[in-house]
């Protein structure tokens, strides 16, 4: 990074920190502090939730994931918008009627106090482990940058974020994120725009479409039925709801983004205007990753993109193995390139035996390449077997290091570092609120004044934050980070969604039958995720409805033993 | 009837005359897109 890519970077890292404890000010209690003003119009509301929800993570992982996968990684946003509509016809009324400061504080007013326990327990559990996640995605930055130790890196930015959240409260966490929100979309567009300039100049989007397209990187939708199919239009349309669902209806750290709204219509304008341009965004964003793709064609691409492993494996006992497996890489990319200039000649000449033999030569050599690649993992494992040998969060990474001009690199890092800063904060700030009045002050200390349970925040945001980084030193042996933060989402979200739907609608359900329903729920979807190779997003609804089921056959039975009980009496 | 509840039934989208025109809108541009994904996967296949 030159001299003006730090100058960029770090005057953003210190407004950010500035500007989070210039808005503190005037927190003098914890309502201010945790809640903020319900002032928001409805676009902040739409910018803060998808600000809330697309952090680093999205902006790093999921270029590599269609680099390497494809864009089939969109259909897992097919349920969301149909979420948004559920949540504006049920949830956002009946929280605003019951003027809730946590999504948790509901589940007592329907059920009792340990249902309102577990269900801020679980999203505690599952939240604190995102937000390991979600700093760990910007620290990776560093690591490579400049060959930081991970660990310590980690350390650093989760410092910053969490100095940063301590002092500014959810009044600074809404404010930048609109902002932010704005940035990161100019980063995507910018990025998209810079890429496509930097390709060979008698390709034209046409050309790059179709390369992309023939090489199996736009399959984008799957009608075809499979449990263990990890996207495809069924697992999209209803895992995705259900993920969606509980997600946007249960986390706090979005249920506190749309409660913000000033109104019921403000909340639901918001929420809707995520359902209408979440999926158009992540595709654009899953669109630079096949952008990438047709760029590596036409540029020497490296056979494995985290330069921290590679630089290790120069210097180890494998190098000789590495260095003929990146000679033999080469020469599949050379031919890779000319087949995609043969594919090309094919499409300008409109020769479709031309265009048919290009592309299955070019499928044979991504094959190859792939295995080659999957070579090059294991050699980094063999090599050192603590590393990271999955390197899709580092793809779209070494192209913005390796090929951008000065000045750039520097903003778009920036971006990545505001937009997981703008998630984590939010995230610390959601796990601190539902722990402050869910836990402590309803359950551990009711006869605190209001300077104690602001104290109180404070700290707890602090040891949140902690615990978060400790989380994100584990981070690397989880893959794709994007998935990594949806299973574990999955993991929880079905249970949690189902003890709200119980209290939504089957009023029948009391208080206990939901409890030890959600117990059981949350023992299979753990099982399934262990034993089975059912896919993740399918535990959402696994979870649901075990809740569900079982809430309704131990509510059954509890009534039937009170009516044996009033009849012997 | 209740202040609160009369604050919710007196929320009027904007644009339309209610909530269904806005929730219609939401569904058909998902529907929308998933046509027209489908139609560029099954172009490349």
């Amino acid at each position: 990074m030159s001299g003006l890519d730090w100058l960029v970077l770090l005057s953003t890292l210190l407004f950010i920190t500035v500007y989070g404890i210039y808005k503190s000010r005037g927190n003098k209690n914890i309502e201010g502090y945790l809640l903020g003003n319900k002032s928001m119009p409805w676009y902040a509301v739409g910018l803060s939730i998808m600000a809330t929800q697309a952090s680093a993570i999205t902006f790093l992982s999921a270029p590599g994931q269609a680099f390497t996968d494809g864009m089939r990684f969109v259909q897992f946003y097919f349920g969301l918008p149909l979420a948004m509509v559920v949540l504006s016809i049920t949830v956002v009324p009946i929280f605003h009627r019951l003027k809730v400061f946590t999504a948790y504080e509901y589940l007592e007013q329907r059920f009792d106090l340990k249902t309102r326990s577990l269900g801020a327990f679980l999203f505690l559990i599952q939240r604190g482990l995102a937000a390991g996640l979600t700093i760990y995605a910007p620290a990776i930055i560093l690591s490579s940058l400049l060959g930081w130790n991970i660990y310590l890196t980690n350390i650093f930015i989760g410092g910053i974020v969490v100095l940063y959240t301590v002092a500014g409260g959810t009044r600074a966490v809404s404010y930048t994120q609109l902002g932010q929100m704005i940035i990161i979309l100019s980063g995507i567009g910018l990025s998209a725009i810079l890429l496509f300039k930097m390709l060979p100049d008698n390709l034209t989007f046409t050309h790059v479409v179709n390369i992309a397209g023939k090489a199996g990187k736009l399959n984008l939708v799957d009608f075809s039925f499979d449990l263990n199919n990890r996207y495809n239009v069924w697992s999209g349309v209803i895992g995705g709801f259900f993920l969606a669902l509980s997600y946007f209806g249960t986390d706090q750290s979005q249920v506190g983004r749309y409660l913000s709204g000033k109104s019921i219509a403000q909340s639901r304008l918001g929420l809707l205007f995520n359902g209408i341009v979440k999926i158009p965004m992540q595709l654009c964003i899953l669109f630079i990753g096949a952008l990438l793709y047709v760029f590596y064609i036409f540029q020497p691409q490296p056979i494995f993109f985290n330069r921290v492993e590679t630089d290790k494996l120069q210097q180890g006992i494998y190098k000789k193995e590495f260095s003929v497996l990146e000679s033999n890489f080469s020469t599949i990319q050379k031919i890779k390139r000319n087949e995609a200039l043969n594919l090309v000649e094919g499409l300008d000449a409109n020769d479709e035996s031309i265009i048919k033999q290009s592309t299955a030569r070019l499928i044979e050599q991504n094959i190859a390449a792939d295995s080659m690649r999957q070579s090059a993992r294991e050699l980094v494992k063999k090599n050192d077997p603590a590393s990271d040998s999955n390197d899709t969060n580092y793809i779209f990474l070494r192209f913005v290091i390796d090929y951008l001009p000065a000045g750039v690199i520097g903003l778009l890092i920036a971006v990545i570092f505001s937009a997981s800063m703008s998630s984590t904060s939010s995230e610390l700030n959601a796990l601190a609120s539902t722990f402050i009045v869910d836990i402590y002050k309803r359950s551990i200390n009711q006869k605190g004044n209001p300077q104690h349970y602001l104290n109180a925040s404070k700290w707890a945001t602090v040891c949140w934050g902690i615990y978060a980084i400790a989380v994100a030193e584990f981070a690397n042996r989880l893959g794709s980070l994007i998935e990594a933060v949806n299973i574990l989402g999955s993991l929880f979200y079905g249970t949690i969604l189902g003890i709200f739907l119980v209290g939504f609608y089957i009023k029948y359900i009391r208080g206990t039958a939901v409890f030890f329903a959600a117990l059981i729920a949350e023992v299979v979807v753990i099982c399934c995720y262990k034993f089975t190779a059912i896919s993740f997003l399918w535990y959402n609804v696994i979870g649901c409805f075990i809740v569900v089921i079982i809430a309704l056959l131990f509510q059954f039975l509890e009534n039937k033993n009170e009516t044996k009980k009033s009849r012997s009496l | 009837m209740p202040e609160s509840n009369m604050s919710i039934n007196d929320e009027k989208p904007p644009l339309f005359k209610s909530w269904k025109g806005w929730y219609i809108v939401t569904i058909s541009i998902l529907i929308i897109q998933v046509v027209i994904y489908y139609l560029i996967t099954e172009s490349f296949k």
